[in-house]
C-alpha cells in the first residue's frame, strides 16, 4: 500500500546538521519540501508549504537564541495544530511547558543526539505528525524530579516501581504497544499499570494515546509555584 | 580637699544609668567569654555603652559643678556653664554620648563596626530619656517630654533612613564620617552660644515671639545636624573638629580668667523662688569649666589630622581623594580576583575538554578506521565498532552539554536572567516559588555573574541547609538590582568559613556589588545581593 510521503520543513542553522537531517529523513521516506537555516525562513516556509511537519533547531539565526521556538510557536498560532518537532542541544522544562501551553497537541521536544538513534527519531516524526505528543526522557525525568518533591511526591511515591516506569514513558509519549515492547510485558499488562496510575494520581482515565500524554504532562508541570 | 559640693542624695535615674552602664562595660569588655554579650557587643553593644557612659558621665559632672536644689531650696533650676552645657542636660549627653561612641567604635578591621545609624539614635534617645525621666521624677513637665519624644521620633527617623543609605558608601566617606555623628552635639553647643535654646523653657522676659522663634531656628539646625552627617559625612566631621577646637578653646580662656558664666535654667514648671547663686560657686564653675574645655579641645585636635587636615591637603592638591584611592585599590583588586577567575575557568574548561570531549572524539576517529579497514571482510565487526563509535559521541554530546551549561546556560543566553532563574528553580529537587520582577534583558556579564552567584547560593541551601522549601526573589528597582534567596533549613551559614558565599561575593565585587547573610542557627537563612545595573 503506498501511502502519501510526509511532508517535512527542516529549520537547522548548521550546515553539515541540516544536510544530515534532510538526507536522513529523505532516506526514511520523508519528503522534505523546505530546508532552511533561520526564523523568518522557518516562518516563511511553513506558512507557503504548510507541511505535515517541521523540524525545527531552537537556536536560530537571527539572534541565535530561541527563535526557532518563536518562529514556531508564530506558526502555529496562524496554523493551529500544525505539528511541531524542536531538536536542541539541551532541554529545558519552561520551553516543554511552552510548546505544550495551548493543549493542542502535535508538539514534540528532542535532544539531538537522540537523531543518532533514527528509529526513536522517525517514531517521533510520526507520532508528532499524528497529532501526538513526545517529550525527551530528559525533560520527563526533570518533570519527575520536580513532582516528587514536596507535598506532592507522597503521590507519586504510591506507585510501583513498574508503574513510576509505564508513567515515565507514556510521559514520552508512547503508545502503550511500545510501552509494552520496551519493558517486556503485555499490552494489556500496560494498559492496566496505566488504568492504576490514573486512579491514583486521581486523572481522569483516558483511552485517547495524546489526551493521556497531555494529561500526564500537565499533571507533571502543575507544580505550586514553580 | 575636695573643691565641689558633694552631692548625697542621687536621683533614682542616675542611679539607673550608671548600674546599667557597668553591666554593659562590663559585657563589653568581657565579650569574648559572654556568648550573648559577643552576640550583641557589636551591633548594640557599643553603642549602648557610649551613650549610657555619656548620659550618666553627664549627671555625675553636673552634680559636681553644682546641686541647684541644695544651693536655692528650690527644685526645677539646673546651672550649667553655657560654653560646655549650654542647652542643658540633652546637649550634654549628646555631646558626651557621641564622643565616647566615637572613641569605643572598633577602628576599621577589628569586630563588627556598629552601624551609624544606631550610634545617632541611640545618642538622641539617651540624652532625651534622661531629660524627660529627670524632668518627670522632679516637676510635673509632661509637655517637654511629650515633645522631646515627637523630635526624637522626627531626628530618628531622619538620621537613621538616611545614615542607612549612607552606609553602604565606600569606606573613606564611612571613616571620616562617624566624627559627623558628633555634629548634633556641637550644634546644640554652638546654637547655645547664639542663644537658640530647643530644650530649656524660654528665660523670663522673653517674649512668646521670640521664644517660639528660638526653638524653630533651633530645631531647623537639629534637623540640618541630623540630615548634614549623611548628605555630607566629610564636611560634617571637619566642622566637627573645628567646632570642638573652637569651643573647646573658649571655654578654657573663659574657666582661666575665672569668668565661666552661670545660667540658671528652669525644667518644667520650678516651684518657688530662684535661686541665689553663692559666692564661690561661680570658681568652682570655672574650675571645672576649664578641665571640660580642655578636653573638648583635646578631642577637637586629636580629630584634626583625622578630618579636617586630609581635606584641606586634598583641597589643596597635595593628596590623592581617599575615597578615590580607596576606589582605584578596591577596583585593582576586584580587577586581580576576576582576571584570576576568569584564567581559572578557562583552565577547568580546557580540562575537561581535554579529558571528555577530546578524547571521546579520538576515540571515535580510531573506531571508525578500523571499521573502514573491517567492513569489507567482516561487515559485523565493523558494524559493531560504528555503533561504538556512535554511542561515545552521543557521550561526548551530553559532557560538552555539561560544560556548556557550566560556561553560560543556553536558556540564560536565550531568555535572560529572569527566565533561567525560574528554569534553576524548576530543576531544583525541593519546591521553589519564584517572584521575579525583570522588565528588561541586564548586561551579559551581569546576567551571568548574578546567575552563579544564584545557583551557588541555591546549591549551598540545597546541600548544607536541609531546607524543605526555597524562596528566590529578583527585582530592579532605581537602577540597583536585588536578589533575595530564602530558605528555611539549618540557618549557620556563613561566608568567612570557607562556603561558596565567599565565592559568590568576590564574583559580585567585580561588579560592585554586594552580598549579605542572615542566617541564625535554626534558620532561616536569607542571602540578599544586590548589583547596581545602568
Amino acid at each position: 500500500m503506498q501511502v502519501a510521503a510526509l511532508r517535512v520543513v527542516v529549520a537547522e542553522d548548521l550546515f553539515l546538521l541540516r544536510e544530515g537531517l534532510v538526507r536522513l529523513l529523505a532516506a526514511r521516506g520523508f519528503e522534505v519540501v523546505a530546508a532552511t537555516d533561520s526564523a523568518p525562513g522557518l516562518l516563511d516556509a511553513l506558512l507557503e508549504h504548510r507541511p505535515d511537519l517541521a523540524v525545527v533547531d531552537i537556536r536560530l539565526p537571527p539572534t541565535h537564541t530561541d527563535d526557532g521556538l518563536r518562529a514556531a510557536l508564530t506558526a502555529r498560532e496562524r496554523i493551529p495544530g500544525l505539528p511541531i518537532l524542536l531538536l536542541s542541544q539541551y532541554v529545558e522544562q519552561i520551553y516543554a511547558e511552552e510548546l505544550l501551553a495551548d493543549q493542542a497537541g502535535g508538539v514534540g521536544y528532542l535532544l539531538k543526539d537522540r537523531v543518532f538513534s533514527d528509529d526513536q527519531f522517525v517514531d517521533a516524526i510520526r507520532t508528532v505528525a499524528a497529532g501526538g505528543t513526545v517529550m525527551d526522557p530528559a525533560v520527563v525525568t526533570r518533570l519527575l524530579g520536580r513532582r516528587s518533591r514536596g507535598g506532592n511526591g507522597e503521590t507519586l511515591a504510591r506507585l510501583t516501581e513498574r508503574e513510576r516506569q509505564v508513567l515515565e514513558l507514556m510521559a514520552e509519549g508512547r503508545s502503550n504497544s511500545a510501552i509494552a515492547g520496551r519493558l517486556f510485558v503485555s499490552e494489556k499488562a500496560v494498559s492496566k499499570h496505566s488504568t492504576s496510575i490514573f486512579t491514583k494520581l486521581d486523572l481522569p482515565p483516558s483511552e485517547d494515546d495524546n489526551r493521556r500524554v497531555l494529561a500526564v504532562l500537565a499533571y507533571l508541570m502543575a507544580q505550586p509555584g514553580g | 580637699m575636695w573643691p565641689f559640693p558633694v552631692v548625697t542624695e542621687l536621683p533614682w535615674v542616675l542611679s539607673v544609668f550608671v548600674a546599667l552602664t557597668a553591666v554593659c562595660a562590663v559585657l563589653a569588655v568581657r565579650r569574648e567569654r559572654v556568648p550573648l554579650a559577643a552576640r550583641w557587643a557589636g551591633p548594640v553593644g557599643w553603642p549602648l555603652v557610649a551613650a549610657l557612659v555619656g548620659v550618666a558621665g553627664y549627671g555625675e559632672a553636673s552634680a559636681l559643678v553644682v546641686d541647684v536644689r541644695a544651693v536655692g531650696a528650690s527644685s526645677g533650676y539646673w546651672a550649667t556653664v553655657p560654653d560646655l552645657t549650654p542647652s542643658g542636660p540633652l546637649a550634654f549627653g549628646l555631646l558626651l554620648a557621641g564622643l565616647l561612641t566615637a572613641a569605643l567604635m572598633p577602628s576599621a578591621g577589628q569586630g563588627p563596626a556598629p552601624r551609624p545609624w544606631v550610634l545617632a539614635v541611640t545618642a538622641v534617645v539617651a540624652g532625651e530619656a534622661m531629660t524627660g525621666a529627670y524632668g518627670a521624677t522632679h516637676v510635673e513637665g509632661p509637655q517637654y517630654a511629650l515633645l522631646g519624644a515627637v523630635v526624637v521620633l522626627v531626628l530618628g527617623g531622619v538620621a537613621g533612613h538616611g545614615l542607612a543609605w549612607w552606609a553602604r558608601g565606600d569606606e573613606a566617606v564611612r571613616s571620616s564620617g562617624r566624627w559627623a555623628v558628633l555634629l548634633p552635639a556641637v550644634v546644640v553647643m554652638v546654637g547655645g552660644l547664639a542663644g537658640l535654646d530647643l530644650w530649656g523653657a524660654p528665660a523670663p522676659g522673653v517674649s512668646a515671639v521670640h521664644a517660639v522663634l528660638g526653638w524653630a531656628a533651633g530645631l531647623a539646625l537639629l534637623v540640618v545636624a541630623a540630615v548634614a552627617p549623611v548628605r555630607w559625612p566629610r564636611a560634617a566631621a571637619d566642622l566637627v573638629a573645628l567646632g570642638l577646637v573652637a569651643s573647646g578653646a573658649y571655654a578654657v580662656v573663659e574657666g582661666a580668667l575665672n569668668r565661666s558664666a552661670v545660667v540658671l535654667q528652669r525644667v518644667g514648671n520650678p516651684v518657688g523662688q530662684g535661686p541665689v547663686v553663692q559666692v564661690g560657686l561661680g570658681h568652682n564653675i570655672s574650675v571645672v569649666g576649664a578641665i571640660q574645655g580642655a578636653l573638648l579641645l583635646a578631642l577637637g585636635v586629636w580629630l584634626l589630622p583625622r578630618t579636617v587636615l586630609p581635606d584641606a591637603r586634598r583641597l589643596l592638591g597635595q593628596e590623592p581623594d581617599p575615597a578615590l584611592a580607596a576606589r582605584v585599590r578596591e577596583l585593582a583588586d576586584t580587577r586581580a580576583q576576576a582576571v584570576n577567575s576568569a584564567a581559572a575557568e578557562l583552565r577547568r574548561i580546557e580540562r575537561d575538554l581535554h579529558d571528555g570531549a577530546q578524547g571521546r572524539l579520538v576515540a571515535i576517529g580510531m573506531n571508525l578506521r578500523v571499521a573502514e579497514e573491517l567492513i569489507a571482510d567482516r561487515p559485523d565487526e565493523a558494524a559493531a565498532l560504528v555503533v561504538e563509535a556512535r554511542e561515545a559521541s552521543a557521550a561526548a554530546l551530553s559532557e560538552l552539554r555539561c560544560l556548556v551549561r557550566g560556561i553560560y546556560p543556553p536558556v540564560l543566553a536565550d531568555r535572560g536572567l529572569g527566565e533561567a532563574i525560574r528554569a534553576l528553580a524548576l530543576d531544583l529537587p525541593l519546591p521553589c516559588t519564584t517572584e521575579i520582577d525583570l522588565p528588561e534583558r541586564l548586561d551579559a556579564p551581569v546576567e551571568s555573574a548574578c546567575y552563579f552567584a544564584v545557583a551557588e547560593v541555591v546549591t549551598n541551601a540545597v546541600r548544607h541547609a536541609d531546607a524543605r522549601s526555597l524562596r528566590i526573589r529578583v527585582a530592579r528597582t532605581d537602577g540597583l538590582l536585588r536578589i533575595e534567596v530564602t530558605d528555611d533549613g539549618v540557618g549557620g551559614a556563613d561566608p568567612a568559613r570557607g562556603s561558596g558565599l565567599a565565592g559568590v561575593e568576590r564574583r559580585l565585587a567585580s561588579f560592585d556589588g554586594i552580598l549579605a547573610v542572615s542566617s541564625p542557627p535554626g534558620g532561616p537563612t536569607i542571602v540578599a545581593m544586590e548589583v547596581p545595573c545602568r
